[in-house]
């Protein structure tokens, strides 16, 4: 499988990109940067107290924070890119595809992360419940989001390479 | 060459830079020329495109793009803290290199629409002229 990614990151050239998948990358642009906020504005609660007894916890908080900045950072730039021009390198579209599969992994980091996180019985117990199931749930949203682009960007791909092949 | 990557994917350090550079030295000229030719080709495929991928770049992007080239590995519902974390620290790899791609795809599409915006503006200044001889040759000018 790594063989073919690196087959593909390979391939050069552009692809377009539809005015509707435009608006794709907008709205997730735009919820990629509302979690890194939201995820922002609980850390407080998250790492007072107790939390040091645990220093992967805190190094997950950490990351988790570095990987919602880092996802929002690059969705905003795709999303700027295409109000620019409405092309796609095929590196940048693989990277969109390996994306998509980064926002599933890391719902199944926070669904498993949720219990270990209430089980530590933190302050403000309730509250921080309360985040971390919503959050999960729209970091799924988040996932199905990238999903449905990088089918998108999949399909137009084979129909792309299925035109090659013709012309050959 | 597969069954060798296959070989060295679980050896590979998650959080280390240095120690990942060590490992990729371990890992064997043809998985290194491997990476090394994906780093180029997303180097040649923006160059190609007017746009300056710097040295620094260039590296950040081929050391993701190892991260990116590991299955992620599956997390088991029992995981431990630790194990969810390590889980995380690739992803956030995976992420940053979807930015660093991101960010020379934006400068590429903006240096390309400067150029088709200048391209039209010459275009249009030629358009007004042939206009303008037009009318003074119908005006009899």
């Amino acid at each position: 499988m790594s063989a073919m990614l690196v087959m593909l990151l390979l391939a050069s050239g552009c692809k377009d990109v539809s005015k509707e998948n435009v608006n794709l990358f907008f709205a997730a642009s735009v919820s990629a940067k509302e979690r890194a906020m939201a995820f922002r504005t609980i850390t407080p609660l998250l790492t007072a107290k107790k939390l040091d007894e645990v220093p992967d916890a805190l190094r997950w908080v950490k990351l988790h924070q570095d990987g919602l900045n880092a996802q929002a950072a690059g969705l905003d730039n795709l999303s700027q890119a295409l109000m620019q021009r409405r092309t796609l390198n095929a590196v940048t579209v693989r990277a969109i595809l390996d994306a998509a599969d980064t926002a599933a992994a890391r719902v199944r980091g926070m669904e498993i992360m949720e219990g270990h996180l209430t089980a530590l019985k933190l302050e403000s117990q309730e509250d921080v419940r309360l985040f971390l199931e919503s959050h999960r749930k729209a970091l799924m949203c988040q996932a199905v989001l990238l999903g449905d682009i990088a089918a998108t960007l999949r399909k137009a791909q084979a129909k792309a390479d299925a035109l090659a092949a013709k012309e050959w | 060459m597969r069954d060798a990557m296959e070989e060295h994917m679980v050896q590979l350090p998650l959080l280390d830079a240095n120690l990942l550079a060590e490992n990729m030295k371990a890992l064997g000229p043809d998985i290194l020329a491997a990476l090394q030719a994906a780093a180029e080709a997303f180097v040649n495929d923006n160059r190609q495109d007017a746009l300056a991928v710097g040295d620094e770049n260039a590296k950040a992007i081929m050391l993701n793009v190892t991260y990116v080239t590991l299955p992620i590995a599956p997390l088991s519902a029992d995981a431990s803290v630790k194990q969810i974390a390590d889980h995380e620290a690739v992803l956030v790899k995976r992420d940053q290199l979807l930015q660093l791609i991101s960010q020379a795809q934006k400068e590429n599409n903006e240096h390309q629409r400067r150029l088709y915006a200048a391209a039209g503006k010459a275009a249009s200044s030629v358009v007004i002229g042939i206009l303008g001889m037009t009318l003074k040759a119908l005006l009899g000018g």
